[in-house]
C-alpha cells in the first residue's frame, strides 16, 4: 500500500473544505482524483504534499507518517502543479541541479535520466534559458522533468491537460506508464473525464469535500444505477446530487 | 485633449500618492532623515574650510549643477493603448503634450533650484557676493531646466532629423555649456541660455508630430523607474524582480551557493542574478562608502558607518521569503532548520562584505590623514554590529 489518507478533515482557516476523506493510492496504479471546480481536489492535494496541516486525519506513505517524519515522507513524493511556478532567477539548468540536491540524487545517473526526460519534452536544448524565456506549456514541462528526475514512490500530477500540447500529453501518460510498471504509485486530478477513464486503474470521485464514490470503473458502474454508464454520466450524476 | 491630461494626472497622483503612504511608513525612510541631517551637517562643518582661492569649487559646483539639471523628466502620461484609441485624434495632441510639459516642468523647475540652492553657499565661499548674480543664477537654472524637457519633447516627435540619441548628448552638453559659462560670467551665460532655448523652442514648434511609438517607450520606461523605486518599500504588483544572469559573478555565485542542501544553491544565486535585491545592496553600499567618506566628524562617520549597515542588512532580509510562493520550495525534502541556516549563512557573507566595504568608505577620518586606530574601532564595531543582526535581529524580522 503506497499512500494512506484516513478520515482527512482539513481546510485553509477554521472551516473545513474536506470531510472525512479516506482513499489509498496502491503502488503500480494510477489513481485519478475526479471532482468538478471547489469540489476539493487541491486542497486534498495540498495536504497530501503537506502545504496544509489537517485538521485531523492521517497521510502516511509506505507506512512513513507524514505529521511525524516529514522529511522521510517528503523524500518520497514528486508533484507537478497545475499552475506552473518556477524559480525566476534558475535556469532549466539549474532547476535540474536544485532538484538533484534537494532529493539527494546520484548526479550522473540523474543527468542521463534528465537528459533523456529534456529530448522527450524538446528542451534539450534550452538548459541555458530563464523561466521568463517560457511558455506557460514548457514551464509546465520543466516541473514534469524535474518530478520525474526523482526516485519518487508517489507522484502528484495536478490537472496536467490543460496548457501541454497534445504530444505531450501523450508523451506524459507514456512516462506515467514507465513509472507505474516500476511500482509507483500516480495520483493524477483531472477533470478531463473521458481521458481519465481511458488511463486511470481506480477513481476517487470528490464531490462537496466529501468521498462520493471510488474503485475501478467496473465497481463504479455497479454502483450506479445504469450499467452502461460513462464515467462522465457516473460523476455528473453524483454532482447534480442523483446518486 | 486638455481635459484628458487632467484627469489623468489626477489619477496618476492618487496613484502615487498610494505608494508614497508606504513609503512614508518604513522605518528606513527615518534613517534616510538622519542621514540627511547628517550630511547638511557635515556640510556646514565643512564650509567655513573652504579657502577663498580654492580653484577645485568652481568646477565641481558645474558638475552638480549639470547633475542637477537631469533630474525631473518629461511624464507625458501616455499609454499603451493611445496611438490605436485616439489615433483619429493626433492633430489635437498638441494641446495634452503642452499641458504634459508644464506639468513636468514646474516640478522639475523646483528641483532645479532646490539643487541650485545647496550649491549657492559654497560658490560665495570663493567669489564674493552680489545680488543680481542670485537673480542671473534663479533664471538660468530655471531656462536650462526649459530647454532640457524641450529636448525631451524633441525626442518623441517625427520631425526630429537627429537621432534621439543625439538628443540625448544635447540634453549633456547645453547645461554644461551654460553653466560652465554662468558659474564664470553670470550674465553671458544668461544670454547664452535664452538664445538656445528659443532656437529649440522654434524647432518645437515645428515638429509637434508624436513618434507614438518612442513616447509610449519612454513612458514606461519613466513610470518602470518609478516603481522600481517604489519596489524598494513595498510590493508593487508591476515589478516583477528583474534577472539577470550576470555570468561574470558566477564566482561569488558559487561562494555564496555553496553548501549541500537546496536552500544555500537557490538563495546563491537568486541573490546575485535578482536585479531588485542585488543592485539595492550594491548601490546602498556605494552610497555608504561615499557618504563615509565624505563626512569626517570622527563619532558621525562611525555613527553613519553603523547606520549603514543595519540599513542594508534590513533591506535584504525580506528576501528570506522570496521563494514562500513556490510549491517546489515546500516539497524539499529537508528540515525547516536548513532554510534558515542557509540565509544566515547567505547574510553573514554578505554583510561581512558589505561591511569592510564601508569600513573602507569611512577610512577618511582626520581630513585624508589615516587614522589607525579609529578606523581599527570602527571595524571592530562594524564586525560586531554584522555578528549582532545577523545572530539577533534576523529572527525578529523574519518570525
Amino acid at each position: 500500500m503506497a499512500l494512506k489518507i484516513e478520515n482527512l478533515t482539513g481546510g485553509y482557516s477554521q472551516l473545513p473544505v474536506l470531510h472525512q476523506v479516506s482513499f489509498d493510492v496502491p503502488a503500480g496504479e494510477l489513481v485519478g482524483l475526479i471532482g468538478l471546480n471547489g469540489a476539493g481536489k487541491s486542497t486534498t492535494i495540498n495536504h497530501i504534499i503537506g502545504l496544509l496541516k489537517p485538521f485531523s486525519g492521517q497521510i502516511s506513505l509506505n507506512g512513513v507518517d507524514l505529521a511525524t517524519s516529514p522529511i522521510k515522507y517528503k523524500k518520497q513524493i514528486a508533484y507537478v502543479p497545475e499552475t506552473p511556478i518556477l524559480y525566476p532567477e534558475l535556469t532549466l539548468r539549474e532547476h535540474l541541479e536544485l532538484t538533484i540536491k534537494a532529493y539527494q540524487l546520484n548526479e550522473k545517473v540523474a543527468w542521463e535520466r534528465a537528459k533523456k526526460l529534456l529530448t522527450t519534452f524538446r528542451l534539450a536544448n534550452k538548459l541555458d534559458w530563464f523561466p521568463a524565456d517560457f511558455s506557460k506549456g514548457m514551464k509546465q514541462k520543466v516541473m514534469i522533468v524535474m518530478a520525474f528526475l526523482t526516485d519518487a514512490k508517489l507522484f502528484i500530477v495536478d490537472e496536467p491537460f490543460y496548457g501541454l500540447d497534445p504530444l505531450a500529453v501523450k508523451d506524459l501518460l507514456a512516462l506515467i506508464q514507465v513509472r507505474k510498471e516500476a511500482g509507483a504509485a500516480i495520483l493524477m486530478s483531472t477533470h478531463v473525464l473521458d481521458t481519465a477513464q481511458r488511463y486511470c486503474d481506480r477513481f476517487v470521485l470528490l464531490n462537496d469535500g466529501h468521498v462520493r464514490s471510488k474503485g475501478t470503473l467496473a465497481e463504479l458502474k455497479a454502483q450506479a444505477t445504469d450499467p452502461n454508464a460513462s464515467l462522465d454520466d457516473i460523476y455528473l450524476a453524483i454532482a447534480r446530487g442523483d446518486a | 485633449m486638455s481635459a484628458l491630461f487632467k484627469t489623468r494626472k489626477q489619477s496618476h497622483l492618487t496613484h502615487l500618492l498610494k505608494y508614497w503612504r508606504l513609503v512614508f511608513n518604513d522605518h528606513f525612510v527615518i534613517a534616510l532623515f538622519f542621514l540627511f541631517g547628517a550630511l547638511a551637517y557635515s556640510y556646514a562643518q565643512w564650509l567655513p574650510k573652504v579657502t577663498t582661492g580654492a580653484v577645485w569649487v568652481r568646477p565641481l559646483i558645474v558638475i552638480w549643477l549639470v547633475l542637477v539639471s537631469q533630474i525631473g523628466r518629461l511624464a507625458t502620461l501616455v499609454e499603451k493603448a493611445d496611438p490605436v484609441v485616439l489615433l483619429p485624434q493626433t492633430s489635437q495632441f498638441n494641446s495634452y503634450f503642452k499641458q504634459a510639459w508644464w506639468y513636468s516642468y514646474w516640478r522639475a523647475g523646483i528641483i532645479s533650484l532646490a539643487g541650485l540652492a545647496i550649491c549657492l553657499p559654497l560658490y560665495w565661499r570663493v567669489v564674493a557676493y552680489h545680488q543680481v548674480d542670485l537673480f542671473y543664477f534663479i533664471l538660468v537654472a530655471l531656462l536650462t531646466k526649459a530647454l532640457w524637457l524641450l529636448r525631451a519633447r524633441q525626442t518623441i516627435s517625427f520631425g526630429l532629423k537627429k537621432l534621439p540619441q543625439v538628443t540625448k548628448i544635447m540634453q549633456w552638453t547645453e547645461p554644461m555649456v551654460i553653466w560652465g559659462l554662468t558659474i564664470w560670467y553670470p550674465l553671458v551665460g544668461l544670454i547664452v541660455a535664452m538664445i538656445l532655448l528659443g532656437i529649440t523652442l522654434l524647432r518645437v514648434r515645428q515638429q509637434t508630430e508624436i513618434n507614438w511609438r518612442l513616447a509610449t517607450a519612454v513612458e514606461m520606461q519613466r513610470m518602470d523607474s518609478v516603481y522600481r523605486f517604489f519596489n524598494l518599500f513595498t510590493d508593487v504588483p508591476s515589478v516583477q524582480g528583474k534577472v539577470k544572469r550576470r555570468q561574470w559573478l558566477s564566482g561569488l555565485i558559487n561562494w555564496l551557493a555553496k553548501g549541500e542542501g537546496p536552500w544555500s544553491y537557490l538563495y546563491g544565486h537568486g541573490f546575485v542574478r535578482n536585479v531588485d535585491v542585488g543592485n539595492l545592496v550594491m548601490r546602498l553600499t556605494l552610497v555608504a562608502m561615499i557618504v563615509t567618506y565624505f563626512v569626517t566628524v570622527p563619532w558621525l562617520n562611525t555613527a553613519l558607518m553603523l547606520l549603514f549597515i543595519y540599513l542594508v542588512a534590513t533591506q535584504l532580509m525580506p528576501f528570506y521569503h522570496q521563494y514562500d510562493q513556490i510549491a517546489f520550495t515546500h516539497l524539499f525534502p529537508v528540515s525547516a532548520s536548513e532554510q534558515h541556516q542557509a540565509f544566515e549563512k547567505l547574510l553573514l557573507k554578505i554583510m561581512i562584505c558589505v561591511g569592510f566595504l564601508i569600513v573602507i568608505g569611512a577610512s577618511s577620518i582626520g581630513h585624508g590623514h589615516f587614522s589607525l586606530s579609529h578606523q581599527g574601532l570602527n571595524l571592530i564595531l562594524a564586525m560586531v554590529e554584522v555578528w549582532l543582526l545577523n545572530r539577533y535581529y534576523l529572527k525578529i524580522r523574519i518570525k
